[in-house]
């Protein structure tokens, strides 16, 4: 048995793995299932037969990727049990009660009325049908609530309180999990961006049609509704990201840097709009962290604070402390850290020695430090800074890639309304190209919101070292290559299908 | 085949890989495994987050 770097290393690797080849199939899911129920309504108002076929065909995709996506994230709890069963323990009450509830009633709700919807046509009424439809969209949704609601506690744990008795996390207050605003902005910024995907992927398959001059008025039918949805939820993305973001400057200073590649705090401090980190930067040094970058003066003190004039703390401010602007170092958190853990073994031993006087004056010492108690695992302050480069990079990727799907929404919908789709070619190759555009865009979403909160599982309570399992790190690497083979097979399995039945076309419906 | 059963089957080959063969022989619950109670469970990880030779 080990619990080296090593393991950490392979465990992490393992579980962005699953993660991310989960979430190739999640956000079409969360969207595609809301594009059909609007394509559904509109031919249970109009009863045009034609509005029918193009429902079922985008529904058949729905099914494919709901199919091959089902249970690819239960292995995620898999990898809680046995390579992070630290923090499975630690976390157990908070993160049990939300997966709970998706499990018992978002899942099944989900998986229920899927079945009357996709195998239901003419054996229920047409009303109970679209019912059907729309709560797949909504179970679906709920289904990614309370995950992101587990989620947001590990980015900002409120509602809860350590029991030293245990070593669990107990849930004070389900309200306070729940309406936790980092949850909050995450959930609406995660499904919104499934609602974006999903649209983009629509537009991108009826210009394949529309290219191959096959199928024009499905096509561009699809487009329409697709281009409105995708036009209004990118608006709403834009706004959620800005509320996320927000919530990461309150709770999570040191991504935020990170994902502007920040290191000297400022105020009025510019967002780089596109800039290239010079890899020699080391925290601390005199070097510039950019070799070339294009700035939006006073934007990151926008986002961040809500006021063009804020400080936002860089990197270094965080890392060694800034007295102006009353940020602790982080060797001042660690040794605070470091109390709290002491405290904890003082607490242990005097409660088996039955002393209860100690044991009450221990506790109030941990109660008073235990807000740095993840401080007290790091070995240097250097530690708490994530991946700079990895997460600055999948940050502007992500954002820049989104601007893109708002322009190209808009070109979409504003030929398609006049009716020269068609005859653009060139928005019809940029919208079928900007499909696995989209998928770049989410995968780049979660390794901001991942990678920027290392090297914490649970920010600032219990570094990822500490909640990794002591098992052997051979045994992790061959199920990170069991699930890399698995998953890849699946993957080209969504994909030969679901290129079938687009080859195939709407008529077969 | 249609593609309705197609995904079925799919379906049952993932299922059957994922709980009886990664689950069973690759991923045990360790703290279940290796411990009879809750309170030895708790005994270890208080163990753990309080080792002073790491």
């Amino acid at each position: 048995m080990e619990n080296t770097d090593l393991l950490v290393d392979w465990s992490r690797a393992q579980f962005a793995l699953t993660a991310l080849y989960h979430w190739l199939f999640v956000p079409l899911t969360l969207g595609l299932t809301f594009i059909v129920a609007i394509m559904e309504t509109i031919y249970v108002k109009t009863g045009d037969i034609w509005w029918k076929k193009t429902t079922q065909f985008w529904m058949t995709l729905l099914a494919i990727n709901f199919a091959i996506g089902l249970a690819t994230g239960i292995i995620m709890e898999f990898e809680f049990g046995t390579n992070w069963s630290n923090y499975s323990w630690i976390v157990g009450d908070i993160f049990g009660a939300p997966l709970a509830i998706e499990g018992l009633m978002a899942f099944f709700m989900e998986s229920t009325f899927f079945a009357v919807m996709f195998f239901g046509w003419d054996k229920v009424s047409k009303k109970m049908h679209l019912l059907s439809t729309w709560l797949v969209a909504i179970g679906s949704n709920l289904s990614a609530l309370w995950i992101l609601v587990a989620n947001g506690w590990m980015q900002h744990p409120v509602g809860m309180q350590f029991n030293p008795d245990t070593a669990r996390n107990e849930m004070v207050n389900f309200w306070d999990v729940f309406f936790n605003p980092s949850a909050v902005s995450k959930f609406l910024h995660t499904v919104t961006s499934g609602y974006v995907l999903a649209s983009l992927f629509v537009i991108g398959i009826s210009a394949w049609y529309l290219l191959k001059k096959r199928e024009m008025r499905f096509a561009k039918r699809s487009m329409i509704v697709a281009a409105s949805f995708g036009l209004i939820t990118s608006f709403f993305l834009l706004t959620t990201g800005d509320e996320s973001a927000f919530e990461v400057a309150q709770n999570q200073p040191m991504k935020l840097a990170a994902m502007e590649g920040l290191y000297k705090g400022k105020t009025r401090a510019g967002i780089v709009a596109i800039g290239l980190l010079d890899q020699e930067k080391s925290v601390g040094d005199t070097k510039e962290p950019f070799t070339f970058k294009l700035e939006i003066p006073n934007a990151l003190s926008f986002l961040g604070y809500h006021s063009l004039q804020a400080f936002v703390p860089g990197i270094e401010d965080l890392v060694f402390g800034n007295k102006k602007h009353g940020i602790m170092s982080v060797k001042e958190k660690m040794k605070e850290g470091k109390i709290a853990v002491n405290a904890l073994a003082s607490y242990k031993q005097y409660q088996k020695e039955e002393n209860s006087q100690k044991a009450k004056e221990a506790l109030s010492t941990f109660r008073k430090h235990e807000r740095y108690l993840g401080y007290g695992y790091l070995k240097s302050p250097l530690d708490a800074v994530p991946n700079v480069a990895l997460t600055f990079y999948s940050f502007h990727v992500m954002v820049g890639l989104g601007t893109w799907f708002l322009l190209l929404f808009i070109l979409v919908l504003y030929f398609a309304m006049i009716n020269e789709i068609e005859k653009r070619r060139w928005v019809l190759y940029a919208a079928l190209w900007t499909i696995p555009l989209a998928y770049v865009a989410q995968e780049a979403g979660w390794i901001v919101a991942e990678a920027g909160r290392q090297p914490w599982a649970i920010q600032d309570l219990l570094p990822v070292g500490m909640a990794a399992s002591n098992v052997a790190s051979t045994s992790v690497q061959i199920t990170f290559w069991l699930f890399a083979v698995l998953f890849t097979g699946l993957l080209i399995a969504e994909i030969k299908i679901m290129l079938t039945q687009i080859k195939n076309g709407p008529e077969e419906h | 085949m249609k593609i309705g059963k197609k995904l079925w089957l799919l379906i049952a080959i993932k299922l059957f890989i994922l709980f009886f063969i990664v689950k069973w022989l690759f991923f045990p619950d360790v703290l279940q495994t290796r411990f009879n109670s809750d309170a030895e469970r708790s005994a270890y990880i208080l163990k753990h987050l309080t080792n002073k030779e790491r």
